[in-house]
This record gives C-alpha cells, sequence and structure tokens, in this order.
C-alpha cells in the first residue's frame, strides 16, 4: 500500500516536471539565450588571438564564463516565473484541486527546471569539449569537476528564484536572485572589505550578510582547472552538501510560505 | 451526516490581506448550505459577490479562515475527498504547449489515476466531450468552446461523483452554451452531482434543480429553482382580438397595446384578470390568450 502511495507520488512528480520542462523547452528565450551563448563562444576564439595569455586557458576560462552566465540567467529567468504564470493562467487551483501537496507540486516545478538546466549545461559542455578538441587544448579530469560547481550554482540559483517567486513579482524575483548571484560569487571580496573597515558595527553587519548568502565561490572550480591544482575531496563533498541542503532548504521554505499564503 | 449530500459546507468565512497596510478585507461570511447528490445546483451572483473564492475552497485549493467543507462526507482537506471532485476553473488558460492529450494525461496521473486507467478513462471523456479527432492538437489550436470542453474532460477523467464547474458558459456562442447544457444533462443522467457557477440567471433557470444566491459575500438564499421562480408578485399577460373602436366598450382598462390583430394588457392580480374577461366575453370580444408571467431570478438582484 504504502509503496503503490510512493510510486504514486513519485509519478505525480514527474508528471508536474515534465510539463514544465515541456513548456521551458518551447519557450523561444531558452533558444534565445543558447543563441547568444553560442556567439560568445565563437567569440572566445577571436579573444584568444587577442589575449597575451595562453590560448589553452583564455578558452578555458571565457568558455566556462560562458556556460556559467548562460545557465545561471536561465535559471533565475524561468525560476522567477515558474509560479506566478501558475497563478496567471489559473492552473495551480486545478492542480491543487487535485490529490497532491503544495510542497510535491514545488518540487516538480523545480525538477523540470532543473532537467533543463543539465540539458542546457551537457550540450554547452560537450561544445567546450569540442572547442578544447579542435584548438588540441588536453582536457583534463578536473573539468568535470569546475563544470559540476557551474551545474550546482545555477540550481541553487533556480530554487532561489522560486523561492522568491512565492511572495514576490517576477521582476523583482529576478532582481533579489541577481543580487545574491552577484554577491554570492564575490564573497572573498566581501571579507576583504569588511577586513579592511574602521567601523566595527558595518563590520558585523556585512559579516552577518555574508553568512546569509549563498557562497558561489565555493563552488567555482575554475582556477584549480586552470592551475592543474586538484581539488580536495573532502572539500567537494562538503561543498555538494551544502548545496543540496541549500537547495532543499529553499523548496522547503517555499512551500511554506506558499502554504501560508494560500 | 446524510449519506445523499453530495457537499456539506458549514460555516465558512474568508477574508484576504490587502493593500499596503494589509488591511483584512472579509470576502465570505458565515457560509452554510448543503447541495443533495445527483442534483444540479447553481450558485449565482454579481461580480465580486465571492463566487470564485468559495469555489475555490470548495476544490481544496485554499483553506478556509474557519468554517469546513466537506464533499461526499469527507473533509475536503483529506485526498480522498479530492478524488471524488472534479473542478473547471473559470477561464481556463491550460497548457497551452501540451496536446488534447497530453494534457489529460497529465491530469489523470495528478488524479492518481495509473497511466494505463488513464489511457482508458482518456477515450470515454473525450468521446463525450466530441474532442477525440483533435486529441492530437496543442491546446494553443483550441477554440474557446473546445478548451472548455477539454476542460470538462479533464474535470470527468478520475470519474468523480462531484463536478464543480466556475462559470462554465462565460465567453461561449448559443451553440457552445447549448452544447454544454446538453452535457451537463447527460451528466446529471449519469448520476453526477453538479454545482456550477455563473452570474447569467437563464442558465440557471435552463438546466438547474437547487439555486443558492450570493451577494457581497453572504448566501442570501438557498432552495429548488421552482421556489425562487414562484415568489414575487404573478403578473398575467391578457390577448384579445378587436379593433380600435371596440376599446370604447372597455370601461375598466385603458392602457392597451396595439398587436398585430388585437391588443394586449399587462395585469397584477386575479381580480383584475377576472374584471377584464368578464368585459370581454360581454362585449363577444375573442379571447387569444391569458398567460400568467413567471418572475425571474433577475429581480433577486434588483
Amino acid at each position: 500500500m504504502k509503496e503503490t502511495m510512493n510510486k504514486q507520488s513519485l509519478l505525480k512528480l514527474h508528471a508536474v516536471a515534465r510539463v514544465t520542462f515541456l513548456e521551458i523547452l518551447k519557450d523561444k528565450i531558452l533558444y534565445s539565450a543558447g543563441i547568444v551563448s553560442l556567439f560568445l563562444f565563437v567569440f572566445t576564439f577571436f579573444i584568444s588571438k587577442l589575449s597575451v595569455v595562453s590560448v589553452d586557458r583564455v578558452i578555458l576560462d571565457f568558455g566556462m564564463s560562458v556556460i556559467n552566465l548562460s545557465m545561471s540567467f536561465i535559471a533565475l529567468f524561468f525560476g522567477a516565473t515558474l509560479i506566478s504564470r501558475e497563478f496567471e493562467r489559473k492552473t495551480v487551483y486545478l492542480i491543487l484541486s487535485r490529490p497532491m501537496s503544495w510542497s510535491s507540486f514545488l518540487f516538480g516545478k523545480f525538477l523540470g527546471l532543473i532537467y533543463i538546466l543539465f540539458l542546457e549545461g551537457v550540450l554547452f559542455s560537450l561544445f567546450l569539449i569540442l572547442m578544447l578538441s579542435f584548438f588540441k587544448i588536453p582536457i583534463s579530469s578536473m573539468l568535470g569537476f569546475a563544470l559540476m560547481g557551474i551545474f550546482f550554482q545555477s540550481f541553487i540559483l533556480a530554487g532561489m528564484a522560486l523561492f522568491f517567486n512565492t511572495f514576490t513579482t517576477t521582476s523583482l524575483s529576478v532582481v533579489f536572485g541577481l543580487f545574491f548571484y552577484f554577491f554570492g560569487n564575490n564573497v572573498s571580496q566581501i571579507r576583504l572589505f569588511i577586513a579592511k573597515l574602521e567601523s566595527d558595527s558595518l563590520g558585523s553587519i556585512l559579516s552577518g550578510f555574508v553568512y546569509i548568502i549563498p557562497n558561489f565561490e565555493s563552488l567555482s572550480w575554475k582556477t584549480n582547472i586552470l592551475y592543474q591544482i586538484g581539488p580536495e575531496w573532502s572539500r567537494v563533498m562538503i561543498t555538494l552538501l551544502y548545496s543540496l541542503s541549500l537547495i532543499f532548504t529553499l523548496i522547503l521554505a517555499a512551500s511554506f510560505i506558499s502554504k501560508r499564503k494560500n | 451526516m446524510d449519506s445523499n449530500i453530495a457537499i456539506d459546507i458549514k460555516n465558512v468565512s474568508q477574508s484576504f490581506k490587502s493593500g499596503f497596510w494589509l488591511k483584512e478585507k472579509k470576502i465570505l461570511k458565515n457560509i452554510s448550505f448543503s447541495v443533495k447528490k445527483n442534483t444540479v445546483f447553481g450558485f449565482i451572483g454579481p461580480n465580486g459577490a465571492g463566487k470564485t473564492t468559495l469555489i475555490h475552497l470548495l476544490v481544496g485549493a485554499r483553506k478556509p479562515k474557519s468554517g469546513g467543507i466537506k464533499i461526499c462526507g469527507q473533509n475536503i482537506i483529506k485526498d480522498e475527498a479530492k478524488k471524488n471532485l472534479g473542478y473547471l476553473p473559470e477561464q481556463p488558460d491550460f497548457y497551452k504547449h501540451l496536446t488534447g492529450s497530453g494534457f489529460l494525461y497529465q491530469m489523470g496521473i495528478l488524479s492518481g489515476l495509473s497511466s494505463k486507467q488513464t489511457q482508458t478513462r482518456m477515450d470515454k471523456v473525450l468521446k463525450l466531450v466530441h474532442l477525440k479527432d483533435a486529441k492530437n492538437l496543442e491546446l494553443k489550436k483550441y477554440s474557446k468552446g473546445m478548451l472548455q470542453r477539454i476542460g470538462i474532460a479533464q474535470s470527468l477523467l478520475h470519474d468523480p461523483e462531484v463536478l464543480i464547474l466556475d462559470e462554465p458558459m462565460s465567453g461561449l456562442d448559443p451553440i457552445g452554451r447549448k452544447e454544454l447544457r446538453e452535457m451537463m444533462g447527460i451528466l446529471k443522467q449519469e448520476g453526477k452531482t453538479l454545482f456550477f457557477s455563473t452570474h447569467i440567471i437563464s442558465d440557471i433557470e435552463a438546466v438547474c434543480d437547487q439555486v443558492g444566491v450570493i451577494y457581497g459575500g453572504e448566501m442570501k438564499n438557498v432552495g429548488p429553482i421552482g421556489s425562487f421562480l414562484s415568489q414575487g408578485s404573478l403578473e398575467t399577460e391578457v390577448a384579445f382580438a378587436a379593433e380600435a373602436r371596440d376599446l370604447s366598450k372597455i370601461k375598466t382598462y385603458k392602457n392597451f397595446i396595439s398587436i398585430q390583430g388585437g391588443y394586449r394588457i399587462v395585469l397584477k392580480g386575479q381580480k383584475e384578470v377576472n374584471s377584464l374577461l368578464g368585459e370581454l366575453l360581454e362585449n363577444n370580444i375573442t379571447v387569444l390568450w391569458v398567460t400568467p408571467i413567471r418572475s425571474s431570478l433577475e429581480s433577486f438582484f434588483e
């Protein structure tokens, strides 16, 4: 009985995720973002010709940055419309009139976006690998770690955008998401700034802020790959656990807020 | 609890906080009524009366601030109650990127059916709503009437006892409205209980057994449609065949309206009707018709 219920819950979760995946897949904005990213990839080639640094390093650095930016944009933009769109067309009431909880619904929506991010990430990663092979740049196993970090960063951003979208508008959700994306990628700079501050009270406030924002720098293994330094396994595991628990907390918080609101 | 009750609403109130200061606004005020099984219940009220809010509570999409709702004896917050319930939202804007069958498949799975059960039921409901040929078409290519019909199909997919339709007739052309009325008749014959909201009175008069009137968040009246129609003053129209010169023979009334081949007049009360008929017969004037005029539900909002 319990097994049937679990199977049924998984089926429902997958049904919501599938519809979300197909909806985003048919959205022109996804393809526009993809085309811009491909242009940027091609642009990488010209940049590498102009740069004084080694071509290998420029292509790797720029290529991964393009994947990061593209996946972050998709995560923020579509994450911030996942819930509001359901309310606009009133389909949320239709789904909640079925035996389905808010948390399952939100998790299904999130999962659908993760499928898209994963698909996009894999395609761009393959493109990057093709480019590296074309320029005969050696592909290190470290590339996998660096890409995994980018994937997880976009998953967290998607969770954040979904969370913000449960209590604010789409545009504000994107703004909040961008805010955390920017500061989350500059945690070390903020810490440096705090160290140079003379005011203790402002320093305390900023230190508190650093603890609140997700530390995206910890997910960045780009430096490791550029300088061929292997990452510490314990650090990798801790960072991945941190990312998963952050995503889980965001979805739970989003579910709690949605339930309270309704 | 009476096992013959499909929907039981007890002391339901709902309010929302809105505006900058989050001022609380009462939308529904202590609403109680019940709907018997295998009836068509028309839920009528002007725009903004609280119809859709009550429907969202009825289908379990929102929780009431106070009070409780039961569907076939089960509390609506329980999954068992939701399995007995089909819902069509107002002016649905379903997932346009899905095909008709893709959409029904998703709704079947969300209703708790297995993949196989969904396929079997899908064929049946598509046949009922005459959309079998359009099942592979994307919903964005559907007309408004077709969307309404696929909406009804999804509400019937899990074979629920109770159907809740929010403004199902809105935006439909006369043919679409007629088809929907016929479909509602078929569903009632199949033993379903239908609860539908509208602000169009003729829809209610055409298909309902029971009517509930909501105004300003309060239930003003609930009962059989007959009791609503018999309320108010009864008027009678009398028509007779006469020339203009014959009118001088009638002493009691003057304000006749000319019609082809005669005249007509609307009278209040039986005494006036008897008096006019007496004069007409006395003067050998042919009576064309004597018709009581039904009071309309519209009078509840006047």
